[in-house]
């Protein structure tokens, strides 16, 4: 616990933090913004983002083909997922119906 | 008057000559030799140089004075541990052991350790354990060593060894494929060397040497900052809201709806062990005594080493880019923690409490999982003294 304290003590010595009474003040340095990023950078080099992501005419084209192909996908799943809930709530009443019958006699 | 600093320095240098690209793992090999049992595992596909580096390493340490045991599904206990002395058992009927040089030697090799049987492996993990050895009921104490160790993991024929096994491993250097101008500099080497790297290494010290020296690191003393920065890193990695560890669901599950879904927590299915605070503080000090300093930067960037076998991600690609995506996003953490000044708030609460700070570092922990624990570890305190609410406490609303 004493070394944390220590540990906290420095760290706020370092702060550079100004005191008025209960106030406490600092001044923070401006930070340029970063100029545009390639998207492609952005996606495969896994570059940091700035402020700006661009991509050219051709990367948008792929981009928007890609989303476009996905939601059919997506559309595709979705019907199947659809199908196999009413294939899954009609066994599951015929299951229930047979044991009724079943247990019933 | 003998400098071991530069006959460290030698050592990686001699080394360097012989063992081209790959530079700055070899660095961190050196380094990691520093410490008292330090073992050291090389891990790459076959023909990277696994068994090249791990053989230029310990005979320039112990020229031919060392074992090289190759892991195989046959090696028996009597060649790695110890063996029954045949004649005194049936003479006198004593059970005399005859331990292995293994054991004995202080510079130990495991090649492909992937092939060791589970029996033998246990046997290792017991000595890197507890720094001892047993066969048929007698106990060999086990002093010092240097153990360096490699393996293939895509190698066909491999065991699977438990994570407590490779968490005995204080680092894991991945090697990489040479560039092309790699290649030229590896072929004039040969022709240098007469197609024989290992054989022409020269010994450049001896463990008595590297006893020496491990005394001087262990005797630096790391800067609190410093030692702060290897706590920070290890406990981000550890720390998990909802308890992770005691949980029987793990993530990614476990994290549906929790506040910190978006925090490297999330991405980390098994935390490290505390081994990885060890490790880290003994790769610092071996960087601070060899290369004169260590800041935080170099201590992130010794997580490259440490973590990949010690940390089990919810999702993995290829280990040490998802490892330094990581660590990347640690630096910019901490970063963003110096410039909230956090630390100063939370000082100022050790102190003395204040609502007006108290509710500001209240803010700041609900972005910062490890700063909510120590706030909440002050709360405690505080309720008990009747100064704040149950209620009102981070705590309370974090369950």
């Amino acid at each position: 616990m004493e070394e944390f304290r220590r540990f906290l003590e420095r760290k706020a010595s370092k702060a550079s933090v100004r005191k008025f009474g209960r106030y406490i003040a600092w001044e923070e340095k401006e930070v340029m913004p970063r100029g545009p990023t390639e998207f492609l950078d952005m996606y495969y080099l896994s570059a940091r983002p700035g402020e700006v992501v661009v991509m050219d005419s051709s990367v948008a084209r792929d981009i928007e083909e890609r989303l476009k192909f996905l939601e059919g996908e997506v559309r595709k799943l979705k019907t199947h997922n659809d199908i196999l809930k009413a294939a899954l709530i009609g066994l599951l009443v015929a299951m229930i119906t047979l044991v009724i019958k079943l247990v019933g006699g | 008057m003998v400098s071991y600093r530069d006959d460290v320095r030698k050592l990686e240098e001699k080394v360097k000559e012989r063992f081209v690209g790959n530079e700055e793992a070899v660095h961190i090999a050196i380094l990691n030799l520093l410490h008292p049992r330090s073992t050291t595992l090389i891990r790459a596909p076959r023909g990277l140089g696994k068994s090249t580096l791990m053989l230029l390493m310990l005979k320039g340490i112990f020229g031919d004075d060392f074992v090289v045991v190759s892991g195989a599904s046959e090696v028996k206990r009597g060649e790695v541990i110890g063996r029954l002395h045949i004649p005194s058992l049936e003479k006198e009927g004593v059970e005399k052991v005859l331990w292995a040089a293994f054991v004995r030697k202080e510079g130990k090799g495991l090649d492909e350790v992937n092939r060791l049987n589970p029996y033998t492996a246990a046997n290792i993990y017991h000595m890197l354990q507890f720094g001892e050895v047993w066969a048929y009921g007698q106990r060999y104490r086990v002093k010092d060593y240097i153990l360096i160790a490699n393996e293939n993991p895509y190698d066909p024929t491999t065991f699977i060894h438990p994570p407590p096994f490779y968490d005995r491993f204080d680092i894991v250097l991945y090697l990489r494929s040479l560039t092309l101008s790699e290649k030229f500099k590896l072929q004039s080497l040969l022709d240098k060397y007469g197609d024989d790297l290992i054989e022409t290494m020269e010994q450049v010290l001896t463990f008595d040497d590297i006893r020496e020296v491990r005394k001087e690191v262990s005797e630096i003393e790391l800067d609190v900052e410093l030692k702060g920065t290897i706590n920070l890193l290890v406990r981000d990695l550890q720390a998990c809201i909802r308890n992770r560890d005691s949980s029987v669901v793990k993530p990614s599950i476990l994290c549906e709806g929790c506040h910190f879904i978006r925090d490297v927590c999330s991405s980390i299915k098994t935390g490290p062990s505390e081994r990885a605070t060890i490790v880290l503080s003994q790769l610092a000090k071996a960087k601070v005594w060899l290369d004169g300093r260590c800041d935080m930067e170099d201590v992130i960037n010794f997580g490259k080493w440490v973590l990949p076998h010690r940390i089990e991600l919810t999702k993995v690609k290829v280990i040490q880019e998802d490892i330094s995506e990581i660590l990347e996003r640690e630096k910019i953490k901490m970063r963003e923690r110096e410039m909230r000044r956090q630390w100063f708030m939370l000082n100022e609460l050790y102190k003395k409490f204040d609502r007006e700070l108290y509710r500001r570092v209240k803010e700041m922990a609900l972005e910062d999982l490890v700063l909510a624990e120590e706030l909440t570890k002050l709360e405690s305190e505080w309720v008990k003294k009747g100064v704040i609410s149950i209620e009102e406490a981070l705590f309370s609303y974090l369950k």
